[in-house]
């Protein structure tokens, strides 16, 4: 059920009255809430929503346990059991192809063919592929993942107690609004607020929720749908076919693209949430106005960065080992946060150059004197060449992330660095007008309308709710025919 | 004193939720063409029929108060300018 489709509409004013409705029986609200969520994600498929169930009955049950026991190497060795059955249900899933196919292949094949068994090879791969094949990702099992395993892991670590039932987590694990592509919202934020559900003293932030809504509907049905469709898609399907003008066009279509498709989402869904009085943090502050590319990952998906940093460089060490542990830590969990995008060595590669590119940042930041973290006290000057430049590193990392394979991102590379700057195919005004908008869209991110907010609040919410309905209106007239699913999705 | 805070309080909370149903009812005015549109391009069977079924009077009300005409108006304007002059590239 994507969030810009009337079947969307549809059920989402069913729980929300429900919601509010049933305040005066909080258990019936937490049932309901939770076959809310089971059935927006049965939408796609009965069978993982079945999945989901299990994930957080038996995350939850670890929990449990691991909180019941006092001893150090006992509590140690349940956390690693709890974590290794998440990380191998994700890899089932997400990476038996990638594993099987890029790695064991190449890596057996000169063995077979160097004993004479080649033949033998080629048989088993025509049993095993069309097996493999038949494995689906379970859409959002990469975010929903990462929940239970944070859960888990604060528990161990006892920054939190375990939830009070199973019926509490698993509406955290499941709550709809952020279970198909994030936030991924922390056990310690959100799972509170679904023991506690919101009363009806709690203001409805609806101006505000509102807003973000409408504001992730336009980022997605206008500006995403239109750069993924006039620019990034046509250029990254055949970049052979286009000037160096139209790849340059086509690279920064789906700079913008991207963030305007994933912020779009995490603003309809912390919006959503907002309405039925649940908070959700930001995912998003106008990323491509970073200086630094350090500054860059504490702006663009606010919530998986965060995660890494406390469940994986935290743990390796982080910066507390020396420089050179330093640097291995961030090229590692970056490497891997590439690889959580998505099984293939083009989401390696952008993990990689990530992880290197902050490495070396770092370095060159020290050996110039300069501070770890920019500082507000930049010079105007500096501050926009840094974001010009920053834009650039981000967007040829874009590069990577979108070529469905290597050979589609060399030829994309020699078209830029070719030269051929001839006539463009793609530029008009529309091109022009929907790169600024795409770009310019980033200050509504975060807290810089918080005065606008607190203003509206007292806007009468029947003018809201019409003014609204206009808003939306413009939109669905503007967005191009369709609704494309969202990019992480597929993560 | 304490009954009208009581109220205030009351009718804040319920606020939203009207204004909800209010919303929801301006789009079924304002977009309910393009909804009958979105039922008929169903597959044939049952599914369609009752989607047909509710979006009808809704398309009727919509084109008899000129509702429509905001969506088509903006569509045939700056969404033929945005959308259609590069559908031609």
């Amino acid at each position: 059920m994507l969030f810009p489709t009337f079947s969307f509409a549809v059920f989402f004013i069913t729980v929300f009255y429900l919601h509010w409705w049933l305040v005066g029986f909080p258990r019936l609200r937490k049932w309901l809430l939770l076959a809310g969520s089971l059935f927006f994600y049965g939408f796609w498929s009965w069978k993982f929503a079945g999945m989901l169930v299990a994930s957080a009955v038996l995350n939850h049950l670890v929990a449990v346990y691991l909180d019941r026991l006092t001893d150090a190497h006992a509590r140690k060795r349940v956390m690693i059991f709890a974590v290794a059955a998440n990380l191998s249900t994700l890899g089932f899933f997400k990476y038996t192809r990638f594993l099987t196919v890029d790695i064991v292949l190449p890596l057996i094949r000169p063995l077979f063919v160097w004993t004479g068994h080649a033949d033998l090879l080629i048989g088993g791969v025509d049993t095993i592929l069309p097996l493999i094949d038949e494995i689906v990702l379970p859409v959002g099992i990469s975010f929903f993942t990462f929940q239970a395993m944070s859960y888990v892991l604060d528990v161990y670590w006892r920054k939190i107690p375990p939830a009070r039932s199973v019926l509490d987590f698993a509406n955290y694990l499941a709550f709809f609004p952020q279970l198909v592509a994030g936030p991924i919202v922390r056990a310690s934020d959100l799972l509170p607020q679904m023991e506690h559900m919101p009363t009806r003293q709690v203001a409805l932030q609806a101006p505000r929720a509102t807003m973000l809504i409408l504001m992730g509907l336009f980022k997605k049905m206008i500006i995403a749908n239109w750069l993924s469709s006039h620019l990034a898609d046509p250029v990254f399907a055949n970049p052979a076919a286009y000037s160096s003008w139209d790849i340059l066009l086509g690279v920064y279509g789906y700079t913008l693209q991207i963030y305007c498709d994933f912020s779009a989402y995490s603003d309809i869904a912390i919006g959503v949430a907002l309405l039925m009085g649940y908070h959700f943090p930001i995912n998003f502050n106008a990323p491509y106005f970073a200086v630094t590319l350090q500054e860059f990952w504490r702006r663009w998906h606010i919530s998986l960065s965060t995660w890494l940093r406390d469940y994986l460089y935290i743990p390796l060490g982080g910066s507390k080992q020396g420089i050179w542990r330093t640097r291995i830590n961030l090229f590692l969990t970056f490497l891997l946060g590439g690889l959580w995008h998505g099984a293939g060595w083009t989401f390696i590669l952008w993990g990689a150059f990530h992880g290197m590119y902050l490495s070396l940042e770092r370095m060159a930041r020290s050996s110039l004197g300069l501070p770890e973290k920019p500082s507000s006290t930049t010079t105007w000057p500096l501050a926009i060449i840094g974001r010009i430049w920053i834009f650039h590193v981000v967007a040829f990392s874009w590069i990577l992330f979108r070529s469905q394979d290597m050979e589609t991102v060399r030829t994309i590379l020699s078209g830029l660095v070719g030269c051929d700057y001839g006539v463009s195919q793609l530029i008009s005004t529309q091109t022009v007008a929907m790169l600024v908008v795409g770009y310019s869209v980033q200050w509504m991110d975060g807290d810089r309308l918080c005065r606008f907010w607190e203003k509206s609040e007292r806007v009468p919410v029947a003018v809201l709710a019409v003014l609204a309905a206009f808003l939306l209106i413009v939109i669905l007239a503007l967005a191009p025919q369709g609704v494309m699913p969202f990019i992480y999705f597929q993560f | 004193m304490k009954r009208t805070e009581q109220m205030n309080k009351h009718s804040q909370w319920r606020a939203p939720l009207y204004a909800v149903v209010l919303f929801y009812g301006m789009m079924l005015v304002l977009d309910a063409p393009w909804l009958y549109e979105g039922a008929s391009l169903l597959p044939l069977g049952e599914k369609r029929d009752f989607f047909i079924r509710i979006s009808q009077p809704f398309k009727a009300i919509s084109e008899r108060v000129y509702a429509d005409r905001v969506r088509r108006s903006i569509e045939s304007s700056f969404g033929a300018w945005l959308n259609g002059e590069a559908k031609q590239r």
